[in-house]
């Protein structure tokens, strides 16, 4: 079973073969002009092979600069980040993003864009290899018959399959998504989730996500386990809730489940009651 | 030779007939209609204007008739040879056109690297900007005789002065350019792990584009004005040199004929970066 680590005092890194990443004490302090800023203290966290975690908190809690460490945008000032044992140094494709806004580089097809991202994480790769992994993603997600097109050309839904084709396509140990669907609008949203799910049950090279998102609803129907943070300044790990709804699951018959409500429920009131946003009555 | 000696006759009239503002083309509709309306609303306009100055100046400035009768003999033989001293008019614009290409591309060669290094960079950036921002505002004749020093030959000169002219603002604007590549396109480059050649291909030249092409807009544009002024310094062949032989045996027709070709050629040559321009251009 998968464990939260939150030891008050560092930790020899776990044996464990399952454990692909692990958040060690965790803290980040930005300067500003009025002195520095303690975003994130004391994080904890350990993500074992073949887990989809969500992150969920409310807007400056500090759940996408977790992001971004992971993906070695950005540093820790304190703690440690590891995966698969070894410490997160610089950004690679075995921590491949899908970025809320997409960030499909403008001038070039959907395919291209794939393509360039697989021509740079499979190095050894011969180019007709590359070419059929670059296709065999794009058909996956769907995006076979608008491959040829360049981002300004598609909906925000196409321009997120396209990013989730990328980032699938360069196999990443992890899976990072920062708040990848947050733009779109429900039925879109909806169908992202299916592609998502799809592609993660499908694809056994990539297995581990790490997810961050404000929505309740999403969270569960993705996740093997939710991770509640705590407001910031200096925000935390507030509370772990374990998603134990059988896979595949059906979205519509889900919500009607003991079990949903519960754990639904529990978010809400985490979210609203236990760790409120600052903004008055939120 | 070198025209050394500069009699100025202030003639301000002249004026008149510098630069024909170009109407903004649209292909949509009845377009065809309007451009020729504008069309005709600016040749009456500088027509009008140029009748005012040469009433105003006399005889000694040439009416828009007889000067389009100067510009036509001058266009229908413009390849004739008949020495040194009496070329056709096309002999004069392609030596210049070639003087410049040579410079610009010799210019741009230095410039793009240079200022994609610029923009990439800070330590470069502040290296060489104090350099650029020295050098940039310098009158491009004053470089006239650095190049003869150096080259000791007017036409390599001339074209040593459009090299220099050509740099600056395609520097200034490929440098702008990189620096301001979104944070969104470098996060991906990072996370997908780009090599450094991927990321100046296929990220960092595409997005600087249409910077670095309204860069080279601008220097060519500097470059024709500057190649006329050069060639009168330089003399020999060329539309500058023409200009000024035209004034020495005091045919201002010939001046007038010369400066409508030039502001055209100019035009063209404008018209052509804006096509690049838009080919280069993407929607974000």
């Amino acid at each position: 079973m998968a464990v939260l680590l939150r030891e008050p005092q560092l930790q020899v890194p776990t044996q464990d073969d399952h454990l692909v990443l692990a958040f060690q004490a965790v803290g980040k302090t930005f300067p500003t002009t009025r002195g520095p800023y303690e975003a994130l203290r004391d994080v904890w966290i350990s993500v074992r092979r073949g887990e989809f975690v969500a992150l969920i908190g409310h807007s400056g809690c500090g759940k996408t600069t977790l992001l971004n460490m992971v993906a070695g945008l950005d540093e820790p000032t304190v703690g440690a980040i590891s995966l698969e044992g070894e410490p997160v140094q610089k950004p690679g494709p075995d921590r491949a993003m899908v970025f809320q806004n997409y960030s499909l580089l403008p001038w070039m097809t959907a395919r291209d864009n794939v393509f360039e991202a697989v021509d740079s994480a499979f190095p050894a790769y011969g180019r007709a290899e590359k070419a059929e992994q670059t296709d065999r993603f794009l058909e996956l997600v769907g995006l076979r018959d608008a491959a040829h097109k360049r981002p300004h050309q598609l909906s925000g839904g196409m321009k997120q399959r396209a990013a989730v084709a990328r980032a699938f396509a360069v196999h990443p140990k992890v899976l990072l998504l920062d708040e990848p669907f947050g733009a779109l609008d429900a039925l879109t949203k909806g169908a992202l989730h299916e592609v998502l799910l799809a592609m993660w049950s499908l694809d056994r090279k990539t297995e581990t996500v790490l997810m961050v998102t404000h929505d309740v609803d999403e969270a569960i129907y993705l996740a093997d386990r939710i991770v509640v943070m705590t407001n910031g300044p200096s925000a935390s790990v507030g509370q772990v809730i374990e998603v134990n709804l059988p896979r595949p699951r059906d979205k519509r018959a889900m919500v009607h489940l003991p079990a949903y409500a519960d754990l639904k429920d529990q978010l809400l009131y985490l979210l609203t009651e236990t760790y409120r946003g600052q903004e008055a009555g939120e | 030779m070198i025209h050394a000696s500069v009699s100025l006759r202030g003639r301000r009239a002249f004026g008149a007939t510098s630069p024909v503002e170009s109407p903004r083309f649209s292909f949509r509709g009845s377009a065809l209609a309007v451009i020729l309306l504008e069309l005709m609303v600016s040749a009456a306009v500088l027509i009008g204007l140029w009748l005012a100055a040469a009433a105003v100046a006399g005889k000694d400035l040439p009416g828009p008739l007889q000067t389009l009768g100067t510009f036509w003999s001058l266009i229908v033989n413009p390849f004739y040879d008949k020495g040194p001293n009496d070329k056709g008019v096309g002999i004069q614009l392609v030596t210049s056109l070639g003087r410049v290409f040579v410079g610009f591309g010799l210019g741009a060669m230095i410039a793009i690297p240079l200022g994609v290094i610029m923009g990439a960079w800070e330590p470069a950036r502040k290296a060489l900007n104090p350099v650029v921002q020295i050098l940039r505002p310098v009158s491009p004749l004053a470089w006239f005789p650095i190049g003869l020093a150096a080259f000791h030959a007017a036409p390599t000169a001339t074209v040593f002065v459009i090299f220099i002219t050509s740099l600056w603002p395609t520097v200034i604007n490929t440098a702008f350019g990189v620096s301001s590549i979104p944070n969104d396109h470098r996060q991906v480059a990072r996370v997908f792990g780009f090599s450094r050649a991927k990321y100046v291909r296929k990220v960092i030249l595409p997005y600087s584009l249409p910077h670095i092409l309204t860069g080279a807009r601008l220097s060519m544009g500097i470059a024709w004005m500057v190649i006329v002024a050069a060639e009168m310094l330089a003399g020999g062949v060329g539309v500058g040199f023409f200009v000024w032989d035209s004034w020495n045996a005091l045919k201002v027709d010939r001046i007038l004929s010369a400066i409508l070709l030039i502001g055209i050629v100019g035009l063209l040559l404008d018209r052509v970066f804006d096509v690049l321009a838009r080919r280069a251009a993407y929607e974000a």
